[in-house]
């Protein structure tokens, strides 16, 4: 997309994206949210920082709960990964479940359980840490 | 683990504050962001903290951190980066004592970010650390 065409269609900060329609086409909705992954060698959890595609009407809901404090009271939101993950087969549109976690931190998201994707096995199986060195890897030399 | 290896080999370019906001470029693309504090320790003492940017400690000028910062590192390679398991704090080693620390001072809101070819990396509130991808 050009930087001229990106001003006309897209708005985005760093926790959300719009992009309108194209030719009459749905306008889509995104949000940044992070992905919890165990680590089974160390305490804690790694995080996929990701952006996840969401419905309208889902949109609608996230922008008025954004600065509300009960918003994690909220029932999770069907939605779809929009990153390509490397070192796996197309990690675009995964579904994924996204949940709101409060006004000053990112929603989260979850995968299914019964998805056969390697990439969705991988994380909810957790990982070590040399594995999230891997990764970590992989993202920089993208 | 090394979340920060990015760092390791760069040198500082500049630090530059706008509205809250503190950037430090270094090269080859790779930029840290806050808004929350920092402070640069050399030879086992504070040499500058983003607190105390602009106060004057009855100085003919008031104090200019970037300044600061500048001369103490402006000549040295990052040697080690590392975070804090527990806080997330990222600590800056630029060799010969001299660090450069990223303050994680809340339970909830986002502290530093880390960005390296094109890729971002985030100290979450309590110290989690997250890895984004490319948009």
């Amino acid at each position: 997309m050009s930087v001229a065409e990106k001003k006309g269609r897209v708005y985005e900060t760093d926790d959300i994206c719009a992009l309108r329609g194209e030719a009459g086409g749905p306008d889509r909705f995104f949000v940044r949210c992070t992905l919890a992954v165990h680590l089974l060698d160390a305490p804690g959890v790694s995080r996929w920082g990701l952006w996840a595609e969401i419905s309208g009407e889902d949109s609608v809901i996230i922008r008025d709960a954004w600065d509300d404090p009960g918003q994690d009271r909220l029932p999770p939101m069907q939605a779809r990964l929009s990153n390509r993950v490397q070192g796996y087969p197309d990690t675009i549109d995964l579904p994924v479940s996204l949940r709101l976690t409060g006004p000053s931190t990112r929603p989260e998201l979850s995968f299914p359980a019964d998805s056969l994707h390697p990439f969705v096995q991988e994380c909810l199986r957790g990982v070590s840490t040399h594995r999230v060195k891997e990764w970590l890897d992989g993202m920089a030399s993208e | 683990m090394n979340y920060s290896a990015a760092l390791v080999g760069q040198r500082l370019l500049s630090v530059e504050k706008r509205d809250r906001s503190w950037f430090f470029s270094l090269s080859e693309d790779v930029r840290v962001a806050t808004e929350s504090p920092w402070r640069l320790l050399s030879e086992g003492r504070i040499v500058v903290t983003s607190e105390d940017d602009g106060h004057p400690f009855g100085l003919p000028e008031p104090v200019d951190a970037a300044s600061k910062v500048l001369a103490t590192v402006s000549n040295r390679t990052v040697e080690t980066a590392e975070i804090d398991a527990s806080t997330g704090d990222l600590t800056v080693d630029f060799g010969g004592s001299t660090r450069l620390q990223f303050l994680q001072m809340s339970c909830g809101y986002e502290s530093w970010r880390l960005y390296a070819h094109g890729s971002e990396t985030i100290c979450l509130g309590a110290g989690e650390i997250a890895h984004f991808l490319k948009r």
